[in-house]
């Protein structure tokens, strides 16, 4: 089980990373989707928070980690379809970022973000079930 | 309560990886980012060669002068699709123009001034003027 539990761990990390590495590329061309906070800001803290959470998912083992992850990668995908498919508008002090579009970089972002929240999701309940069987 | 020590080599390549994607993207792009930002440049096209480039979600020049029945070419530089559409009638329209795509469309025959927008972002403005 601690194998398979490593492997899952990998995996959320590998995702975050990506998702980490995806929003901090097209945080510069996204500075010009703007209102009292560009998307491009927004990206930035995405890729801040999910570089966190790769050290927090590898490093720390929490569980508290472990679910501040799984909120950033699922946030972050839950934001991705909405804008995706929704045309929302400036909500805000966020701008109307809208986007009914694919293309290569949103994909692998979406990868990422469900290969984090999947693995996440599977290694919480795990940890939650080995507990119980301690005590 | 911390285990770091045999996930630290793990931790920093990860990031590091991450980073290193950024930082090439980063360079390549700021290396042909225009000076202008686009909003009041303009240009005409006295060599029959129109050229729009779209790069950081701006159409650049973001007023081109072209002939009748002239072919304009569109370049999308942007990591999005992007699409050059009249916004009156049905004048022109690119449909999308793929990531690092080109394409071409035929200016009206018909003189005057054609706002355009960029249907995905609609906050995209231009205008192709022909005379």
């Amino acid at each position: 089980m601690a194998v398979v539990r490593l492997i899952l761990r990998l995996i959320a990390a590998v995702g975050l990373a990506i998702d980490a590495g995806i929003h901090a590329k097209l945080a510069p061309q996204y500075d010009a989707v703007n209102a009292s906070i560009s998307q491009g800001t927004l990206f930035r803290i995405e890729a801040g928070v999910a570089a966190l959470a790769v050290v927090v998912v590898l490093a720390w083992r929490h569980r508290l980690g472990d679910l501040f992850a799984l909120l950033t990668a699922a946030a972050g995908l839950a934001a991705l379809l909405v804008y995706r498919y929704v045309d929302v508008g400036t909500l805000g002090p966020f701008p109307n970022m809208y986007e009914p579009v694919w293309f290569t970089d949103k994909v692998w972002a979406v990868i990422g973000q469900a290969m984090a929240a999947v693995s996440l999701l599977a290694l919480l309940p795990r940890r939650r079930a080995e507990r119980t069987r301690v005590e | 309560m911390f285990r770091f020590s045999r996930q630290i080599p793990l931790v920093i390549g990860l990031l590091l990886l991450a980073l290193a994607g950024c930082s090439s993207s980063s360079s390549t792009k700021a290396a042909v980012v225009p000076s202008s930002s686009g909003t009041t440049s303009s240009a005409s096209s006295a060599t029959g060669a129109a050229l729009i480039t779209i790069q950081n979600f701006a159409f650049h020049p973001a007023s081109i002068t072209v002939t009748p029945g002239e072919k304009v070419t569109v370049t999308n530089k942007d990591s999005t699709a992007h699409t050059v559409t009249a916004t009156a009638g049905s004048a022109f329209n690119t449909n999308d123009v793929n990531p690092g795509a080109t394409t071409t469309f035929t200016a009206p025959a018909k003189a005057g001034s054609y706002p355009y927008i960029c249907t995905i972002h609609q906050f995209m403005h231009g205008t192709l003027v022909v005379s």
